[in-house]
């Protein structure tokens, strides 16, 4: 009886893990229409964020401290730097991309359109409604887990390269972005998590165009 | 017994022909049939010879999204894979998974085959404590790295070995071609055959229908599953599927070709004659030419390309004449198989010769393809001849007089008024005249390529991989040959200084050349040394590798490297240079560079400013260098071709007009004859003009046909009107008829081609069908009453023309 209770026990848990874990996407769209409801009126953006990286080749996880702004008033006006101090920077402003090296006193700048990079997601902005959404993205479902929703998406065009999934994940409760997880076809993956999200900070011109004086120019790939 | 016989034997001259047919075998290669001394057809030929694999298909997979066809492309490589009885390999586009699993090899071949002055940097490098610099910086860029990508490639390569350093100005790496559009929503699949002969068309059909029967299950599974934005489509290209449609178009080329015109020459016989039985020994006597002129040509030619298919169509059209020539006397002159060979035999014999000669002179063309049905032609005619005069003369004798008198039908129609038809004489060639200067000046077609099969599954599929993958800025491949590789990195350089003279001169845009992909046995040689040291060093690098913290999966690559230097130099014996191992290195790099049993050639791609000009190919081209250049390739061939207009025709002109002044000596006539040739000439002017019939490489090589023909034509109706002294009545009966029956039947022969697959074959066949039959009509309809109009006092006669006709 004993042994029959504990079969039971762990069948109730599988059941109401499956539950936990049920794939949403019939209703999938308005967990992805509310989070995108947070971004709308949001043209400026500042956060801050630790990016966890689990590579298959490294023994260890790298976790890094970063902040990122967006300002969508003037194009899509961007800047993302790891470390502190920063150790690489880098801005989109208007098609260009640029990578700073403050270390090592280098950069390099390209179109951002030809990006194949997964990372250019952020660089591209979120979208902001589901029109946008969905061209940028494909929806392949939405999970619900421990209070949170995870939006799993695939990249539309190149920026798909090497991705399996994307995953956005956002509170149960106000459908703000928690989290962005990238999962590669290696197995390799990549956490980024918003530790400290302010809207509409005041930002200058000089943080989305940084001084390139004393810097040369580089190939980083 | 008696119907018996008979009846044997056209079965069995039936059976003949069809076993002919059957066993002939056609040759895919389109190539060989270009003019061999144009560098674009050389480096047409070369790219087939040397790097189009006969066993490697392509599949394309064309999809919604990249994640749909991405996901397609793998699983149905997957599929594939597992057919290890007829596929000997898949490849895809090349992912970190298989750079990874596969890469060493090909990463260890470049640096052993690169310069040594390359790899004494890497030496340098990856000595102690080097290396562990190199490690630390490598980590530092996994920490640092905005992209994933870049962070994960560097995981897999810490010590950077698959950075070969700064690549010389314009040398290219391996992957010339992609094989994954940028949106990613379309992606190619290289399927590598085995199990049957590529070289046989008829085995890559077989084997072709087995892998489109695995792929359409694999693709009404993978389409079944109800997810639309996860649909697929399939198409296929490469050397078998071309080999395969044009073996199959071939095959049904010569049978619709043959059928139809053993069908509309039937039926003009019948409705002219009225009479079954010499219909069908008609028929057997075509059916045994074909089958004596097709064994005659196996022996001779092998095979038959995709252009000389189309002889037996011409042939039949044209043999059938003689025939009815017999027949004809036979009918008006009864007596004995021999009396009637003593009375047409001669003419019979002197029409086939002269008919012969014409198509003999399409060897004067620039085209091989031509040149070879114009001797097949001439061939079958010769047997054509011999064949009908003495196995259809007996036939024509025994049944000419059983025909009824009723049977005769009047069906040619009377010739034109003389006023009328003196009318149409001026206006139709100032018509032409003025359609040419006024309208459109009659041009060769500028983008035409004869060999090009008019439908194509495998060429649309082709186009399309080229439009997806390459876009607006596609490459011209040009193919550098020598004897051994060292010669092969001379005439490189030869080439690149050519090619940059070139881009100087604003011919060419740019410029990719393979040399680090070309074997080099003196680099090979002086960095044999540098790499026994690094391989000793290999532990102490692997070591520092796991120290560092990279786990197994990131130093393996590393392994792989040195492990295959390890290979490479077991392989090398300082002569003959080694060439890449391992199935991904050794695919990519026969991509680039191939090797046969006394030549060696690379690849290199060049994008020129104006593809379709020939300057830039004369610019870069030599013995050694060729460009497989579609564009500029239809542009010599309308210059060979216009060339060969005026050097052969112009002196055939003037030849056969001096000696029909001879033969006739009467300017008259002479002039008769030169204006129904102008006449004929200018119909076909004004419906190139009118109507959608244009001119092209293949088809203006119909001229000098049509100008034999017409001549021909012109003679027989011309010295029937002497004779009878401009009896037009008495004409029309018998040589009008007689005219127009082979104008018809020659019409039907050439018209048939126009159902042929090659694009050049079927335009041949409509111009020169519309051109006999604008012949036809000015010999039978309008020559008479010119003739009338020129002779006015020749005979009482002449001037029944306006109340008889």
């Amino acid at each position: 009886m004993q042994r029959v209770t504990f079969q039971f026990l762990i069948l109730i848990s599988l059941i109401s893990g499956v539950r936990l874990m049920a794939d949403t996407k019939g209703g999938g769209e308005q967990v992805v229409r509310r989070w995108l409801s947070t971004n709308a009126g949001v043209d400026v953006l500042k956060v801050e964020f630790t990016q966890i990286r689990k590579l298959t080749s490294l023994k260890s996880v790298i976790r890094q401290h970063g902040v990122l702004w967006m300002d969508r008033r003037a194009g899509a006006r961007f800047r993302w730097q790891i470390g502190n101090p920063p150790r690489t920077i880098v801005t989109r402003v208007k098609d260009e991309l640029l990578v700073m090296r403050p270390r090592s006193l280098q950069y390099e700048k390209s179109p951002a359109g030809e990006s194949k990079n997964s990372m250019a997601i952020l660089a591209g902005g979120f979208p902001r409604d589901w029109e946008e959404f969905q061209k940028k993205y494909e929806l392949l479902g939405v999970k619900s887990l421990n209070g949170t929703h995870r939006i799993n998406v695939q990249p539309r065009g190149q920026l798909a390269h090497g991705v399996r999934v994307l995953t956005f994940v956002t509170g149960s409760a106000k459908g703000i972005l928690q989290s962005i997880d990238l999962t590669l076809r290696d197995g390799s993956s990549q956490q980024i998590v918003f530790d400290r999200v302010v809207t509409g900070p005041q930002l200058s011109d000089n943080l989305f165009e940084p001084d390139l004086t004393g810097y040369r120019a580089a190939n980083f790939k | 017994m008696r119907r018996v016989l008979p009846a044997a034997i056209v079965i069995l001259i039936s059976v003949m022909a069809v076993l002919a047919i059957v066993r002939v075998r056609f040759s895919s290669d389109v190539f060989e049939l270009l003019p061999q001394d144009l560098p674009e057809a050389r480096g047409l030929e070369q790219i087939n010879r040397y790097f189009s694999r006969d066993a490697q298909l392509i599949i394309t997979l064309d999809g919604q999204s990249a994640r749909s066809v991405s996901e397609a492309t793998a699983s149905l490589a997957s599929a594939l894979s597992q057919q290890k009885v007829f596929i000997a390999d898949v490849f895809r586009e090349v992912d970190m998974e298989r750079i990874v699993a596969e890469g060493g090899p090909l990463v260890a071949w470049a640096w052993f085959n690169g310069s040594p002055e390359r790899l004494a940097l890497l030496k340098r490098r990856l000595a102690h404590p080097q290396s562990k610099e190199t490690l630390e910086k490598s980590l530092e860029e996994i920490n640092d790295a905005f992209d994933t990508e870049s962070a994960l490639v560097r995981s897999y390569d810490p010590l950077q070995l698959s950075q070969f350093g700064s690549n010389p100005e314009g040398e290219g790496g391996p992957s010339l071609d992609p094989m994954r559009s940028s949106s990613g929503k379309f992606e190619i699949l290289y399927v590598e055959g085995s199990g049957v002969d590529f070289s046989d068309y008829r085995e890559v059909r077989g084997w072709l229908d087995k892998v489109q029967g695995l792929v359409s299950q694999w693709l009404k599974e993978w389409n079944g599953t109800g997810a639309e934005d996860m649909e697929v489509e399939v198409g296929y290209t490469g050397t078998p599927a071309f080999m395969s449609e044009v073996g199959a178009g071939m095959e049904r080329d010569m049978t619709i070709s043959v059928l139809l015109t053993l069908v509309l020459i039937s039926a003009l016989f019948f409705l002219v004659h009225r009479q079954v039985t010499p219909l069908i020994w008609l028929l057997a006597a075509m059916m045994g030419i074909l089958a004596i002129t097709l064994t005659i040509a196996e022996m001779a030619l092998g095979e038959l390309s995709v252009i000389s298919v189309g002889f037996a169509a011409i042939l039949m059209g044209l043999s059938v004449d003689y025939a009815i020539v017999l027949y004809r006397e036979a009918l008006g002159n009864p007596g004995s198989p021999r009396t009637l060979r003593r009375a047409v035999g001669p003419g019979i014999a002197w029409a086939a010769v002269t008919t012969a000669a014409v198509f003999l002179s399409l060897n004067l063309s620039s085209l091989p393809g031509l040149a070879e049905l114009g001797n097949l032609v001439a061939l079958g005619i010769l047997v054509g001849a011999l064949v009908m005069l003495f196995g259809f003369a007996p036939v024509a004798v025994r049944f000419a007089g059983k025909r009824s008198r009723g049977s005769a039908r009047d069906w040619v129609p009377s010739s034109m008024r003389k006023g009328a038809a003196g009318v149409v004489a001026v206006l139709v060639p100032l018509a032409a005249i003025w359609s040419a200067l006024m309208i459109e000046k009659p041009v060769i077609e500028a983008e035409f390529h004869p060999f090009r099969m008019k439908e194509s599954p495998a060429l649309i599929a082709w186009n399309e991989m080229r439009e997806k993958l390459h876009g607006e800025s596609q490459t011209t491949p040009a193919v550098i040959t020598a004897a051994n590789f060292g010669e092969l990195h001379t005439q490189l350089q030869a080439f690149k200084q050519r090619s940059s003279r070139a881009q100087e001169a604003g011919l060419i845009e740019s410029v990719i050349l393979p040399d680090s992909w070309v074997p080099h046995p003196e680099y090979q040689r002086r960095n044999a040394k540098l790499l026994r040291a690094l391989i000793k060093e290999g532990p102490r690098l692997l070591s520092e590798i796991d120290e560092a913290g990279f786990t197994k999966e990131g130093m393996d690559l590393t392994r792989e490297v040195i492990n295959s230097w390890t290979h490479y130099l077991d392989q090398h014996d300082g002569k003959q240079p080694v060439r890449p191992s391992g199935s991904l290195a050794k695919w990519t790099v026969d991509q680039i560079v191939t090797e046969s049993e006394d030549m060696v050639a690379a690849v290199v791609a060049l994008t020129p400013v104006n593809p379709s000009e020939r300057e830039w190919v004369t610019a870069i081209c030599d013995d050694h260098s060729n460009v497989a250049s579609l564009p500029s390739l239809g542009t010599a061939l309308n210059e060979r071709i216009g060339d060969d207009l005026w050097k052969i025709f112009v002196p055939m002109l003037v030849l056969l007009t001096a000696v029909l002044a001879l033969v006739y000596r009467s300017w008259k006539d002479l002039f008769l004859t030169l204006l129904a040739l102008c006449f004929g000439g200018s119909v076909i002017v004004i419906l190139t003009v009118w109507t959608p019939l244009s001119w092209n490489s293949f088809n203006v090589c119909g001229i000098p046909l049509l100008f034999g023909i017409g001549l021909d034509f012109s003679i027989h109706m011309l010295f029937a009107l002497r004779r009878s002294g401009g009896d037009i009545g008495a004409v029309r009966k018998r040589m009008g008829k007689a005219v127009a029956f082979c104008g018809l039947s020659s019409a039907v022969g050439f018209g048939s081609l126009a159902t042929a697959s090659a694009d050049g074959l079927s335009s041949l066949g409509v111009v020169c069908a519309i051109g006999i039959l604008a012949n036809t009509f000015v010999a039978v309809i309008l020559l008479p009453s010119w003739y009338c109009l020129a002779h006015p006092v020749s005979n009482s006669a002449a001037d029944s023309v306006d109340q008889v006709d």
